[in-house]
């Protein structure tokens, strides 16, 4: 029932549980409280019919009563103690392992989020966990509960009288066969169900995306056909499924009265013969729907809790997922804390690099400096490599071959914290909070004074239509900034560039077109950054080249050229070419024509 | 439809299972009671020594015996057939639904988002399902066990009777309390869970810019916040399910010391046995148990009521009444070969109001003769897209401006014009199915109506994959013709689903292919020689292609130039060439563009 690996994912979980022990502990020890009362009340059935009842004695009925009552009322307490505290205790758990899972995928490295699509991560942190919090926790304490009420009650019931007691035991095998039998065949239909259920789903999604088509070839009756196909599967397979659960929940609720048949049937013969009381046989019969009904959850609850090990193996994998900086010698910060306050170079010497070790080199023999006050442009078509070299210079990427210096220190043995803060990113995908202006360019950081948000607004000439719109620096971006132009969204990610005042400008210029007053503001703000600061940009449009410093023709991770705006033009090769070619040296395919799509 | 005409509508679909299971449900609500009156008859004779006693108790034993086991029969029937007509209904509700969608036209379907409509599908035909099936059961249930138990309590004591009702009835009041404030925190927490989805998933889509500017601890202190909310409406939840929700369980316990009270002080004052004590705990059992259904049959119906709406706004909306207006086949044939004449179409977006209303097509009018083939040449924003979807009837016009023979085109059903004219869209959609499959589509029921005996599934391929120069390209793939095409034809380029889509087109003879800028993803080589092939092809046959390069036109009967909606020039390709400037100059500049790209 319980696998090896299960067994390692209840010890993990336990791990988060254990945090709360006190909590659990007072739910745990409801349970005895619990068991007891639930046995004392039938006990007590016994003793107000043998005692009171048959011989008719009324004196002292009362207080059997009232004993009654309380003995229910610390049931309907410990009960509700025990449930509540331990599922107080696994949300709690859930709850941390939430944060941590979260804390943990913050480390991760970029590698894992190329091969990871987001919807994957963001179910581990959502529908799985909440498998976990349902299924699991639920499922093992009504499994704990009902396991521990059932023992105790059939115990009891020996105790009392053992020829019953095995009557009823005698019942079980047969019922606990059937039900095994009728879960199997539930499961078998279960498969067919959610296939057939997929399958229709998946068809019908396809025809309303292509209704058009559908329409336009008049092939209504036909994709009908195959659809009606696809219910008439699950119908029928549901109509089964049905057949088995009437089946079943039929059973169990009728062998409890059949019981009862059995039990008096039997009984008969004891009471008249004294050995067994009339109370003793009235409480077999109240009892054993307690015996029976759990009988029938039995397999649901174990099928609930199987379920939710696949959530924990799910985890589990991001558990193991290696941080990125796991497993790497590094220097100590402080050390390196005087050499890096300021950017003076950084150097790439015969820069090799594959994506996760394997494949094409997406860098090849890359070599170039930057120097304080620089500015260095990349320019080539996609997947040239140009971003590849941007992020492996803010560690995005690490397993690089040959060496990249940043102020003389190999970069691979620099803290990726240390190194982060040298650098602002522009990216061309803006992200955007959904908070106020202000804090998009802030970021949060304490630091960045209201003042300083403005200056740097104003440096990348975004204040003036800042100021245009509603609550000015206090206006509340939405889902991503869709209540802001392309463009708009571009100049605040520049503002938020200058104000985190790295001292490199990393520019990943954007191909999507905006509209010419916004691209105006764009282009000034771009110029003003290439005269003023230390700039690596990955630049579309020519007048932002042109007063590189250096530029980099990159092809397929080789550099093909290199020099300045004069030297390369001098060269008469791939960049003149661009130039000659259009005025926008474009990114995207438009470069090398689509040879047969 | 009115609601109540759909409810009973779909109630009348199962009338004879519903019928047999209401009796189905009263016997084994009958039964119910009845049992425990043996139990009781049996209880009581065990006091009784005699010999007779004996045999009546043995008696009363099998009674109670063989009750059960009717009862398990009967109550598999009950459960089977109420519960069957729910699959049943939602199974055909699914077909409705869909034959329906498949028949609106674009005006609908540009309203309602798919992801929308599907949700419908999946979600609220749960809700109707549950409200036809288990809301059904459950009705009928509560009703007969409701209205049998304490009769057959009052039976046995009228007193008796009243009091043990009355914690029932308090217990069920808090229940149903509690019920209700749980639905409104289960509604909570869906939307605290979708909180946090969304918040995660923004975080996750701009997981590099979080750690460039090492944002972590901000973030994690959001999402910690987030999650904290939906761990507090969590435990909400759990307060009321562990406190509240058992009470209804317990009153039942409650009642059972009540009775033993209560009914042992009538017993030592001879008003009652102990036999019908023992019956009256058991009837206790009967009476919480519907009870505690009750809260949940009110939730199966009003998310029954609500599903219904959502699904009555779909059926709510009619097919138009031409597009049910089939012709038979002599019609059919008589029309078949007939000329395209459009006079003084113009078309406005029905979006678009006020001063925006510009009409995007102004006054044309033109004639495509069997057998012509004709060029469209304009560029991005002529409305080219618009003519090409006005002419296959995609966008809802007015009558009179276009006709096929004599006939207007908007008084004939949708599915018969189509079966003259044939469109190959810009983007063509595939399925997730085979390469074969796809070119198939559309054709299963063309062979229907020729009644011709060869079976699509032997239908050949391979001579319109090979016209559309596909052929070479799945010569390559392992599977060939049988290679998957994934979803939306993922697995293939743009250029590939292009010539897919035309081999697709041409795989069943038609009147008129119009094909909408179809080769756009495809080069000038490759164009060249598939228009020719089509045109060997498809001898008898009209063609209306549609583009922006004069490249594809050159070989036209006629091309018209159109501009801002307005045909301004039209004529041969040579006549054009002198006739049109605009016409003169994308031709020179396009010749200078294949030039150099070849």
């Amino acid at each position: 029932m319980i696998k090896t690996p299960d067994f390692h994912h209840l010890k993990h979980f336990y791990h988060f549980a254990s945090k709360y022990k006190k909590t659990a502990v007072i739910g745990l020890l409801m349970m005895p409280i619990s068991v007891a009362a639930n046995l004392l009340f039938p006990w007590l059935i016994i003793q107000v019919i043998d005692e009171h009842l048959t011989p008719g004695k009324y004196a002292g009925m009362m207080l059997l009563i009232s004993i009654m009552l309380v003995v229910l009322i610390v049931n309907y307490i410990a009960d509700g103690l025990y449930t509540y505290c331990l599922r107080l205790t696994g949300q709690k758990a859930v709850f941390d392992i939430r944060m941590e899972l979260f804390a943990r995928i913050l480390k991760l490295p970029r590698t894992y989020f190329d091969k990871t699509p987001t919807g994957v991560t963001l179910s581990r942190l959502t529908s799985d966990l909440e498998a976990i919090g349902e299924s699991f926790v639920l499922g093992v304490l009504s499994l704990l509960k009902d396991s521990i009420n059932t023992v105790a009650v059939l115990i009891f019931m020996f105790f009392i009288n053992w020829q019953l007691a095995l009557l009823v035991l005698l019942v079980f095998p047969p019922v606990l066969m059937l039900t095994q039998y009728v879960r199997n065949r539930l499961r078998e239909m279960y498969a067919i169900t959610r296939s057939s259920l997929a399958k229709g789903t998946g068809f019908l999604q396809e025809c309303l995306f292509g209704v058009k088509t559908v329409q336009l070839y008049g092939a209504e009756e036909e994709v009908e056909a195959k659809y009606h196909g696809y219910t008439e599967e699950f119908l029928r397979a549901q109509l089964k499924t049905n057949k088995y659960d009437a089946t079943l929940f039929s059973i169990i609720t009728g062998i409890t009265t059949i019981t009862i048949g059995l039990i008096i049937w039997y009984g008969s013969g004891k009471v008249l013969a004294g050995v067994v009381s009339l109370g003793v046989l009235i409480a077999f019969i109240n009892t054993l729907e307690k015996v029976f009904v759990p009988l029938r959850d039995f397999t649901s609850q174990i099928a609930a809790i199987q379920r939710s090990f696949a959530a924990f193996e799910h985890i589990e994998e991001l558990f193991v997922e290696d941080l990125e900086e796991d497993g790497r010698t590094l220097l100590p910060a402080e050390t390196l804390k005087d050499k890096l306050a300021t950017f003076e170079s950084l150097e790439f010497k015969n820069v090799r690099f594959r994506y996760a070790g394997a494949g094409p080199n997406v860098l090849d023999d890359v070599s170039f400096t930057l120097n304080k006050g620089q500015q260095l442009a990349l320019v080539g078509t996609t997947g040239s490599g140009k971003s590849t070299i941007m992020r492996i210079m803010n560690k995005t990427y690490m397993d690089y071959e040959g060496s990249i210096l940043l102020n003389g220190i190999e970069l691979s043995s620099i803290p990726k914290d240390t190194v982060l803060p040298l650098f602002s990113l522009m990216q061309q995908d803006v992200f955007l909070f959904e908070q106020n202006i202000r804090f998009n360019i802030s970021l949060g950081d304490d630091k960045i004074s209201d003042h300083a948000v403005e200056d740097a607004a104003q440096y990348v000439y975004a204040h003036d239509y800042i100021l245009g719109l509603p609550r000015q620096y206090q206006f509340e971006l939405k889902n991503n900034g869709s209540n802001m132009s392309a463009g708009q969204a571009q100049l605040i990610s520049f503002a938020r560039a200058v104000a985190q005042g790295g001292q490199v400008m990393m520019l990943d210029e954007a191909t999507s077109s905006v509209d010419s007053i916004t691209e105006n503001l764009i282009q000034k703000a771009i110029s003003r950054l290439f005269e003023e600061k230390t700039v690596i940009a990955i630049a579309h449009r020519l007048s932002t080249i042109r007063h590189s410093d250096q530029i980099l023709v990159l092809n397929q991770g080789k550099i093909v050229e290199q020099g300045n705006h004069q030297d390369l033009l001098a060269m008469n090769g791939v960049y003149s070419n661009l130039l000659t070619d259009d005025t926008n040296i474009a990114d995207d395919g438009d470069l090398i024509k689509p040879v047969l799509a | 439809m009115t609601k109540s005409k759909f409810i009973l509508h779909y109630f009348l679909l199962n009338k004879f299972s519903y019928l047999f299971a209401i009796v189905c449900i009263f016997v084994v609500n009958y039964l119910q009671v009845e049992i425990p009156r043996y139990i009781q008859l049996a209880v009581d004779l065990l006091n009784e020594a005699t010999l007779a006693s004996k045999e009546g108790l043995l008696e009363n034993v099998q009674w109670v015996i063989a009750l059960s086991v009717i009862m398990v029969v009967i109550r598999i029937l009950s459960r089977m057939y109420s519960l069957n007509p729910g699959r049943i209904t939602e199974a055909a509700l699914k077909n409705d639904v869909f034959h329906r969608l498949n028949r609106l036209p674009s005006s609908f379907h540009t309203q309602y988002a798919s992801g929308k409509l599907i949700s419908i599908i999946n979600n609220d035909l749960n809700g109707i399902r549950l409200f036809y099936g288990v809301g059904f059961l459950q009705l009928f249930n509560i009703l007969f066990a409701l209205s049998l138990t304490p009769i057959w309590m009052w039976k046995i004591s009228p007193e008796l009777t009243l009091y043990s009702v009355i914690p029932i009835i308090i217990a069920a009041i808090i229940f149903r309390i509690g019920f209700r404030k749980l639905r409104a925190l289960h509604t909570e927490r869906l939307t605290r869970l979708q909180d946090l989805s969304e918040q995660l998933m923004n975080y996750l889509s701009g997981i590099d810019l979080i750690k460039n500017q090492q944002m972590s601890e901000w973030v994690t202190s959001e999402v910690d916040a987030v999650n904290r909310r939906l761990f507090d409406c969590t435990m909400k939840i759990a307060k009321i399910q562990t406190f509240f929700m058992p009470v209804l369980d317990y009153a039942n316990h409650f009642m059972k010391v009540l009775i033993l009270g209560l009914g042992g002080y009538y017993l030592l004052q001879a008003k009652l046995t102990i036999g019908e004590i023992t019956a009256f705990l058991s009837y206790s059992v009967l009476l919480a148990l519907p009870l505690m259904h009750l809260g949940r049959i009110v939730t199966v119906y009003q998310m029954g009521m609500i599903s219904i709406d959502s699904v009555q706004n779909i059926l709510n909306n009619e097919v138009p009444s031409t597009d049910l207006l089939r012709m038979d086949a002599n019609k059919k044939a008589a029309l078949h070969g007939s000329t395209l004449t459009v006079k003084n179409l113009s078309y406005t977006y029905p979006s678009a109001k006020g001063e925006d209303a510009e009409a995007v097509l102004k006054d044309l009018s033109f004639s495509i003769a069997p057998g012509e083939k004709v060029g469209v040449l304009g560029s991005i924003g002529a409305g080219k897209s618009t003519l090409v979807n006005c002419l296959n009837h995609h966008l809802s016009l007015e009558s009179g401006h276009i006709f096929w023979g004599d006939k207007d085109i908007t008084q004939m059903s949708r599915q018969d014009w189509r079966s003259y004219v044939r469109t190959i869209t810009q983007e063509p959609f595939l399925f997730s199915d085979t390469i074969a499959e796809n070119v198939k589509f559309g054709a299963k029921q063309h062979k229907e109506q020729h009644n011709q005996l060869q079976a699509t599934d032997n239908l050949d391929v391979q001579p319109v994959l090979e016209l559309s120069q596909l052929s070479e390209d799945i010569r390559r793939f392992s599977d060939g013709e049988q290679t998957l095409v994934g979803e939306k034809g993922i697995m293939l380029s743009g250029g590939q689903k292009q010539r897919l889509s035309i081999a697709r087109a041409l795989l069943t003879p038609c009147d008129l292919i119009i094909m909408d800028n179809v080769l756009s993803a495809v080069d000038y080589e490759t164009e060249r020689t598939i228009l020719k092939g089509v045109f060997n092809r498809i001898v008898g046959q009209s063609l209306l292609v549609v583009s922006h390069r004069v490249s594809a036109l050159e070989y036209m009967d006629k091309i018209l130039v159109l501009q801002n909606g307005v045909i301004i020039a039209r004529g041969t390709h040579a006549e054009l060439l002198e006739s049109s400037d605009y016409y003169r100059e994308t031709w020179e500049l396009q010749q200078h563009e294949t030039g150099e790209v070849a």
